[in-house]
């Protein structure tokens, strides 16, 4: 009977560390911290900022979690390596000016939707995402250089992303 | 303890719970007063281990304890008014028990969740006082609620003997209402969990501010949350009520004890197990209302940061299954006519293996997301049986084979009379056969569809093929066995002792298992408190490794056996009191 | 190496089947541990190997899976202890037991550890995208090319095809052969001198995958142009901006696919 009490706390606490132990040196182990905010300079180079959209990308910005890197069969999101090729395409469509195309993707995702994608998209100047005003700007200028030329530049192209924020704003009202 | 008349309880009752409130304001109070205030994002940091660990071990300890005590009454009431419609006296015993466990697990989870009351202010004031802003109202309906649960819960458990035989509806009636109180509470807590991790943005603000008070409280998560609580509280009560019978068997000291705990250990296990049939399907409903509150989190918990921890998950729940189906084949050793199945055995054996095998195989390494992204390359195999299609196969044919484990054990005992007994036996191999193949031909057949179809249509489909099935065979067994001859009683108590060890196995893993998806749970909002409203500025705002949670797991776990052996051993020595009084008088 | 697998499978299933035939369900258990292992390692054979993670998770359910297996039935539980039993306790197994706990058990703990801290010259495995994202435009000799959607003037150029498969023929003998090869296997003289081998243009996983634009944008701009996760230090692959006129490129493109019979992914 002693005896059986005494298995029984081998069991309990034996079955603990097992399941510690696999947890601690069978499962892959990296931490996963938040984001920092990014200051982006007055007067950025292109490729600087360009460098800097690339990391928010791939990190702060989540966007691989929907987008892929290269096209594939069955993705939910269109593919990065040419967003900005096809971005210049669909801009020219709808007769818009690359910069607010690409802004209004950013901010105010439901606008317009790629044909075969459906509407899924987080507007990223909100949380939980939550980019500022020059991270925003570096991801477009590192979209529209997978493709295209770069024409967004920090600080000019703050106004029309501003006028893009105020429509989502305005439509957002609801 | 039995002596206790209902109405002084009552007051006992009342006296215990105002003192644990009391004393949790009152310290909340001196706390505030005495320390020094916090820091300028609200934070209060908590010696050595820090806020985070010590909220985290409370309130899984807390949490624990409350699972325990809502999961219990749901089927010790069940079996109350089982045994009052059928007048057993067995049923009524063991309804009873069940009762004093989850009766006396009410003080420790009262004390537990004081130290909860006192620690989630003091040390992260600005985040609660945010809470009590959007949510305060509910938690006074809480405290009321709670007051009410404990009345008729004490009063329940010490009228027991006095309202037995013409008062006994009146009795379960009451247990009825312990039971609409215990769900009650259920809501309002998931509603809290549920605005943190999946705010309805039609509730409040972006900025945290309320626009409606209903629509924050209807959250996405609320309902399967609280679905999912449900099911899973049953299970886990009747696990920890299976650890019970357990630890009294091995301790038992004589044969009559030792039959009764066995068959109490048996009943309490079958209830787990039965009840966690359902669990994927709520799981599965969760799943989709976090996606559609946002398909980043979605995407985060599946199959980003956490997608290991799901093979983790994997893991233990294949071990659970294995425990089980090890404890009814032991069984069967028991049943006069047993060994006419341990042929079968085998062939479940196996079967189980394999798909515990398919199960546990991961899909990828998926250290980052980024990398998960960027590496791509899989291994052919591996690769192939990792996802999902192959997994829901196995986790179905696995469930199929522990439900004819449970067949096996129920009708080996027994001899069909029905004239029909041949054909039934053929319809039964059919209906196995059938089933089976059709779970796996549709695991095949969604390799190749898009995971759209896959997730919406043929994987319910598959689960609804599952619980088909074994309605069909339950309601063939209950007619082919109707008056069938007993070769003979199953000799209750003549269990070899490993197979208690099994059943606690079975509670270890599942409270673990608890702790881990809790953790997920939470972890899901990464740096937030409110996902999306209230930022973590705290320097606990990241998600610790896989390694750490899984420590922080096991020491919750391990603290939670600690008490609920004290619990055992408390209960144990009030019997033997009462049998010393009863013997006196 | 690999061969020794399913031997071992074999000797694992010897002992299985002598084991029931001798009713020890020891010897059962081990057998068909030893069965399980050489029958996953020999995957390897017709497959990728499984990797060592999921072997020990495989091998680690084994273990727990059979050992529930073999407790089920009283008899067979005691039966299963008995030779463990004896080793421990009965006075005639005296050797044996020294022998155990003394020599083998100490080796085993010693080789484990040895194997978990010896040095090793193995290079970490990195994955190395093979196809890489294509840049969208390239500066040619200072002249801006964009890449994305470019095609090969020449195609359309169905009068001149034939004279300017010629002339590619002649451009791929002077400058790609050498490495490329003879039959455009990749196997050339000097292919086996790299690590990784140059790609061959044959079959349909190489230049069939790819639009001609890709294909222009290599050939000119060579492992400069080639992106981090591409280790760009493991190509050997020249400039051939510096060689060659972009004319001369789209020859050379149009000979490549015509002579392996592949058409380019548009």
């Amino acid at each position: 009977m002693k005896g059986g009490v005494l298995k029984l706390l081998i069991v309990v606490v034996g079955l603990n560390i097992f399941f510690a132990y696999i947890g601690l040196y069978f499962l892959p182990q990296s931490e996963s911290r938040p984001p920092k905010e990014t200051k982006i300079e007055k007067g950025i180079s292109q490729d600087d900022l360009i460098a800097v959209g690339e990391q928010i990308v791939f990190s702060k910005g989540q966007c691989m979690v929907c987008h892929p890197v290269k096209t594939e069969v069955g993705m939910r999101a269109p593919a990065i390596s040419t967003i900005g090729f096809e971005m210049e395409k669909s801009a020219k469509e709808r007769n818009m000016k690359f910069e607010s195309y690409v802004f209004e993707a950013l901010v105010n995702p439901s606008a317009y939707i790629q044909k075969g994608f459906e509407n899924m998209m987080p507007p990223i100047h909100k949380p939980p995402t939550s980019l500022n005003d020059g991270e925003l700007i570096a991801v477009a200028a590192y979209l529209q250089s997978r493709g295209a030329k770069v024409s967004v530049s920090y600080p000019e192209s703050v106004p029309v992303l501003k006028e893009q924020i105020d429509i989502e704003a305005k439509k957002g009202g609801k | 303890m039995a002596d206790v008349s209902p109405s002084k309880s009552l007051i006992k009752g009342v006296i215990k719970l105002t003192l644990f409130l009391g004393v949790g304001f009152a310290v909340l109070f001196i706390l505030n007063r005495v320390l020094s205030a916090p820091t300028e994002d609200g934070y209060r940091f908590f010696p050595v281990i820090g806020s985070r660990v010590w909220v985290w071990i409370i309130a899984q300890l807390h949490l624990n304890f409350a699972a325990f005590v809502l999961g219990v009454p749901i089927f010790a009431v069940s079996m109350e008014f089982m045994s009052w419609r059928r007048n057993d006296e067995r049923l009524d015993r063991i309804a009873y028990d069940f009762t004093k466990l989850f009766t006396l697990a009410y003080t420790l989870t009262a004390a537990v969740g004081t130290i909860l009351l006192i620690s989630l202010p003091v040390l992260y004031p600005k985040f609660i006082d945010h809470l009590m802003k959007i949510l305060g109202p509910t938690w006074w309906v809480y405290v009321l609620v709670m007051y009410v649960e404990t009345l008729v819960c004490y009063y329940y458990f010490y009228s027991w003997r006095q309202m037995k035989g013409s008062k006994k509806g009146t009795h379960v009636a009451i247990g009825g209402l312990l039971n609409i109180m215990g769900i009650t509470m259920l809501l309002i807590t998931s509603s809290w969990v549920g605005y943190m991790t999946t705010p309805n943005p039609h509730g409040v603000s972006e900025t945290g501010e309320l626009i409606n008070r209903w629509q924050a409280i209807k959250s996405y998560m609320w309902i399967p949350l609280s679905l999912h609580r449900l099911f899973a509280n049953v299970v886990f009560g009747a696990g920890i009520a299976a650890a019970y019978a357990a630890y009294r068997f091995i301790t038992a000291e004589t044969d009559e004890q030792r039959a009764y705990y066995d068959w109490m250990g048996y009943t309490s296990a079958m209830i787990s197990i039965g009840f966690s049939l359902i669990l994927p399907g709520i799981g599965y409903l969760l799943g989709v209302e976090i996606y559609s509150f946002n398909e980043q989190m979605g995407i985060q918990l599946m199959g980003g940061f956490f997608a290991w921890l799901w093979v983790m998950q994997a893991i233990l729940i294949g071990a659970i299954l294995m425990f089980v189906n090890y404890y009814l084949w032991i069984s069967l050793n028991k049943m006069p006519g047993g060994e006419r199945y341990f042929k079968y055995v085998k062939y479940l054996f196996i079967v189980n293996l394999l798909g515990y095998a398919v199960w546990l195989t991961p899909h990828s390494i998926a250290l980052s997301l980024e990398e998960a992204r960027r590496m791509g390359a899989y291994h052919p195999v591996l690769g192939s049986l990792g996802v999902m299609a192959s997994k829901n196969t196995a986790v179905v044919v696995s469930y199929m084979a522990t439900f004819l484990s449970f067949t096996i054990f129920k009708i080996s005992n027994k001899e069909p009379i029905v004239s029909w007994a041949k054909l039934g036996h053929t319809i039964r191999a059919a209906v196995i056969v059938l089933s089976t193949a059709a779970a796996i031909a549709i695991g095949i057949y969604s390799y190749m569809v898009t995971s759209a179809v896959r997730v919406k249509v043929l994987s319910p489909i598959q689960f609804g093929i599952f619980f088909l099935s074994i309605i069909i065979l339950f309601v063939l067994d209950t007619m082919m066995y109707k008056g069938a001859i007993v070769i003979g009683e199953p000799r209750w108590g003549k269990m070899p002792e490993r197979s208690q060890y099994a059943l606690i196995g079975i509670t270890v893993t599942f409270t673990w298992l608890m702790a881990m998806m809790g953790y997920m749970r939470s972890g899901g909002r990464q740096f937030w408190h409110v996902y999306g409203i209230v930022k973590d500025t705290s320097p606990d705002a990241y998600l610790p490794t896989h390694g750490y949670a899984a420590v922080v797991s096991s020491i919750v776990t391990v603290i939670f056996f600690a008490l609920i052996g004290l619990l055992f051993w408390s209960i144990m020595k009030l019997e033997k009191v009462a049998d010393k009084g009863g013997a006196q008088t | 190496m690999m061969k020794i697998y399913p031997i071992i499978a074999a000797i694992g299933l010897l002992i299985t089947v002598v084991s029931v035939l001798k009713k020890s369900p020891f010897f059962n258990f081990l057998g068909l541990l030893t069965l399980i292992y050489g029958l996953l390692k020999s995957v390897g054979l017709v497959t990728a190997p499984f990797p060592a993670q999921v072997m020990t998770m495989y091998m680690a359910m084994s273990v727990f899976s059979l050992f529930i297996y073999f407790s089920i039935q009283e008899s067979t539980f005691e039966a299963l202890l008995e030779p463990v039993r004896a080793v421990l306790a009965d006075d005639n197994k005296l050797i044996l037991r020294v022998l155990i706990v003394f020599i083998a058990l100490p080796l085993f703990a010693g080789y484990l550890t040895f194997d978990k801290v010896k040095p090793n010259y193995e290079p970490p495995v990195s994955a190395r995208i093979v196809h890489p994202e294509p840049v969208s435009s390239i500066e040619f000799r200072g002249k801006p090319i964009t890449i994305i959607g470019l095609e090969n003037p020449l195609r359309k150029d169905a009068a001149n095809m034939a004279g300017n498969l010629e002339a590619g023929k002649k451009i791929y003998y002077q400058n790609c052969f050498y490495c490329h090869g003879d039959d455009l296997d990749g196997r050339g003289h000097l292919a086996l001198g790299f690590n990784p081998v140059p790609p061959p243009f044959r079959g349909t996983d190489t230049i069939a995958q790819l639009p001609e634009s890709f294909v222009f944008w290599r050939i000119a701009k060579g492992w400069r142009g080639l992106p981090a996760g591409s280790t760009p230090w493991n190509s050997a692959m020249p400039s051939f901006e510096d060689f060659l006129t972009e004319d001369e490129i789209w020859k050379v493109t149009l000979f490549i696919y015509e002579a392996t019979g592949n058409k380019p992914r548009s």
